[in-house]
C-alpha cells in the first residue's frame, strides 16, 4: 500500500466513524424535533402541538385539527428518515468496529443524505405550516357585544424550548448540510479507495503476469 | 419474459400510479385517491381511512353525497354537499359544527365512490408488500444489484415514500375558523315586567351557560341602589327592582335609570350595562256609569289628596242649574299600574268630580262630570 493510499484510508476510517457518529445524531434529532412539541398552548386553548401528534383542549374539551392531522400524515416521512438515519449510523458504525467491509454501510450513509437534501424542503414547508397554524391557536375572546363586555379569556401559544430553536432553519439546514458534505466527502473517499485497491490489485497480477510468465 | 422485466414493468406501474395520483390535482384525471386525514368527517370517514373518488364530469354528484373540492393542488377538502345554489356549493364536515363558507363550483372535483377502512387496506397492502418481498427477495437482490448502487436504492425507496404521502394526503383548506364555536352573547331584550318589580333581561346564548348572578346595581342619576337578581331560565336574568328605584327617579323627575349585573358564565363573566326608559304620565280618568275610573300608568302609586264631588240638579221651570250639594270624600291611592273605581252616589241630576292629586312636584287638578240618568 502506498503512502497516499495509506492516508487515504486512514482519512477515510476518520471519516466513517465520524459521519456514521453524525447520522445517528442527526437522526436523533430529527426523531426529536417530529415527536417532541414544539409549541404549547395556554389560556381557553390548553395542550401542546407536535408535527406528528397534537392535544388541544378548548374549554376542556378535545377539538381536533386538520391540518395538524395533514402534518402528522406528511411528517411520517421525516421520521421514517431519521430512523433510517440512525439505523444506517448504527449498522455502519457496527460494520467498521467489527472489522467488517464497511464500503456498503458507506452507500447507506450517502444515500440518507441524497434523501435528506430531498426532504429538506419538505420539512422546512411542514414546519412552516405548523407555525402559521399555531399562530391562529392565538385567540382573545373577549369581546363587546350587545349584551354588554363579555370576558371569556385568550389563549397564547408558546415555543418550547429546545425544539424551537432546533426547528428553526438557520438550525436545520446546516445540519442537514453538514451531513450531505460528509457523507460525501467519505463516498468520495470510499470510491477513492476502492479504486486505488482495484488498480494496486491489478498492478499486482500484472507483475504476476509478468514474472511468472503464465 | 424475463425475472427483471417483470419486476421492473411492476415498478413502472407503482411510479405511473403513484404520478396520476399526484397528477390528479393538477390536472383533469378520471379517478382520485385520497387519505382521510383529520376528523371533520367523524364517523363516515376516520383519519387513515383511503378514499376513491371518480370525476364529477363522470359520476355528477348532489346534495348529501360526499365530494373532493380543491381551492388549489395543495389545498382539498373532502366533505358533504348541504346545498346546491346556482354556481356556488356548500358544504360541511359531518363532525364539524358548521357549513364551510360557500365555494365555487368550479372548485368541486371529485365524488367519493368508496371509502376503505385503515384497518383494510394498511394491513392488507403490508401484508401483500411481505408477501412479494419474501417470495421475490433473490430476484429482487440481483434485480437490486443489477438496477443500480445501495445509495440510489435507498434514495429511490425514500422518495418514494415522501411522494407517496405528498400524493394522497392534501393540507386541508380550513384551520382553525369552522372547528371551533366560539361562545358568544347578545342581547335580545330588556323589559321591565307589570307592575314594576321586576326586569327581565334575555339573551341570545352561544356556547354559553347563566351560571350564577355576582351582583347587581340599579343606578337612578346619582344614586346607586343594591338589587337582587336570580336566573328563570338558562338565557335570561329577571332583576328584583328595589322599591326606591322609581320613587328616586319620580322625585328627581328622570325618565331613565340603568341596570348594571356582572353574570357569572361557565366560561367567564359578562358585565352588562342596560338603560331602561320610564315615561310618567298622569292619571287616566274616565267615567262610566255613575262611577269614575282612574288608572295610573306609573310604577309608582299616586295619591288622590281631594276629592269633592257637587251635586247638580236642574229645575226644568226656571230652566237652571242648582247645585243641590257638595261632599268632599276621602282621599286615596291608586296602585302603580292598577286602576281604581270610585263609585259616586247617584243625587240630582248629575254631578261633578273633581280630584287633585301631586304629580312630578305639581298639584293637578281635574273634573269630571257624571250624569244620573
Amino acid at each position: 500500500m502506498s503512502r497516499e493510499e495509506l492516508i487515504l484510508v486512514k482519512r477515510l476510517r476518520k471519516l466513517v466513524t465520524l459521519t456514521s457518529t453524525y447520522s445517528i445524531f442527526l437522526g436523533i434529532y430529527v426523531i426529536y424535533l417530529v415527536a417532541t412539541p414544539a409549541y404549547y398552548v395556554d389560556g381557553v386553548i390548553k395542550g401542546y402541538v407536535a408535527l406528528t401528534y397534537h392535544k388541544l383542549l378548548f374549554y376542556d374539551t378535545p377539538v381536533r385539527y386538520d391540518t395538524f392531522f395533514c402534518l402528522s400524515f406528511l411528517s411520517l416521512s421525516i421520521l421514517i428518515l431519521g430512523t433510517y438515519l440512525v439505523l444506517a449510523g448504527a449498522l455502519t458504525h457496527y460494520l467498521f468496529f467489527s472489522g467488517r467491509d464497511f464500503s456498503t454501510g458507506v452507500k447507506w450513509l450517502f444515500g440518507g443524505a441524497l434523501s435528506s437534501l430531498a426532504s429538506l424542503g419538505l420539512a422546512l414547508a411542514l414546519i412552516s405550516k405548523l407555525t402559521t397554524t399555531t399562530a391562529l391557536l392565538n385567540l382573545n375572546l373577549n369581546q363587546v357585544t350587545s349584551a354588554g363586555i363579555l370576558y371569556l379569556g385568550a389563549s397564547s401559544v408558546f415555543p418550547t424550548y429546545p425544539t424551537w430553536y432546533l426547528l428553526s432553519p438557520l438550525v436545520l439546514i446546516p445540519a442537514i448540510l453538514t451531513y450531505v458534505i460528509l457523507a460525501t466527502v467519505t463516498y468520495l473517499h470510499e470510491a477513492l479507495v476502492e479504486e486505488l485497491r482495484l488498480a494496486r490489485q491489478s498492478l499486482f497480477r500484472e507483475i504476476k503476469y509478468r514474472i511468472v510468465g503464465s | 419474459m424475463s425475472y427483471k422485466s417483470t419486476h421492473l414493468i411492476t415498478m413502472a406501474v407503482v411510479i405511473s400510479f403513484l404520478t396520476l395520483i399526484l397528477l390528479s390535482r393538477f390536472t383533469y384525471f378520471p379517478l382520485n385517491f385520497s387519505l382521510v386525514s383529520g376528523y371533520s368527517m367523524y364517523p363516515t370517514m376516520k383519519p387513515g381511512d383511503l378514499l376513491v373518488s371518480l370525476h364529477k364530469d363522470i359520476v355528477g354528484y348532489d346534495v348529501g353525497d360526499v365530494v373532493v373540492w380543491c381551492s388549489n393542488p395543495t389545498y382539498c377538502t373532502v366533505h358533504r354537499v348541504v346545498e346546491l345554489s346556482g354556481s356556488q356549493v356548500v358544504t360541511k364536515g359531518d363532525n364539524n359544527p358548521s357549513e364551510d363558507p360557500p365555494i365555487p363550483e368550479s372548485y368541486v372535483r371529485y365524488r367519493v365512490v368508496l371509502i376503505i377502512p385503515l384497518i383494510a387496506w394498511l394491513p392488507a397492502c403490508l401484508a401483500c408488500m411481505s408477501l412479494y418481498l419474501i417470495k421475490e427477495r433473490e430476484k429482487l437482490l440481483r434485480l437490486a444489484r443489477g438496477f443500480g448502487d445501495v445509495e440510489m436504492i435507498v434514495f429511490f425507496v425514500l422518495t418514494i415514500i415522501n411522494l407517496a404521502l405528498v400524493a394522497l394526503v392534501p393540507l386541508h383548506h380550513f384551520t382553525t375558523e369552522p372547528t371551533l364555536v366560539k361562545p358568544s352573547m347578545s342581547l335580545r331584550s330588556v323589559e321591565i315586567l307589570e307592575p314594576g318589580s321586576l326586569i327581565l333581561v334575555r339573551y341570545g346564548v352561544q356556547n354559553l351557560k347563566l351560571v350564577s348572578v355576582a351582583g347587581c346595581l340599579v343606578e337612578v342619576g346619582d344614586q346607586v341602589l343594591g338589587c337582587s337578581a336570580y336566573i328563570p331560565t338558562s338565557d335570561s336574568v329577571a332583576v328584583v327592582v328595589p322599591p326606591e328605584t322609581y320613587a328616586v327617579a319620580y322625585k328627581e323627575g328622570l325618565t331613565s335609570f340603568k341596570v348594571l349585573v356582572n353574570l357569572t358564565l361557565d366560561k367567564g363573566f359578562l358585565v352588562g350595562s342596560y338603560p331602561l326608559h320610564i315615561s310618567w304620565s298622569k292619571l287616566g280618568i274616565s267615567v262610566s256609569n255613575n262611577s269614575l275610573i282612574l288608572s295610573n300608568p306609573n310604577y309608582l302609586p299616586i295619591n288622590v289628596t281631594q276629592v269633592r264631588v257637587t251635586y247638580m240638579s236642574y229645575d226644568k221651570w226656571s230652566r237652571t242649574h242648582k247645585v243641590t250639594q257638595v261632599k268632599e270624600l276621602e282621599g286615596f291611592t291608586v296602585s302603580p299600574k292598577n286602576t281604581y273605581v270610585l263609585l259616586i252616589e247617584g243625587r240630582g241630576e248629575y254631578a261633578y268630580v273633581m280630584i287633585k292629586y301631586l304629580f312630578m312636584g305639581e298639584e293637578v287638578v281635574e273634573q269630571r262630570r257624571i250624569d244620573f240618568s
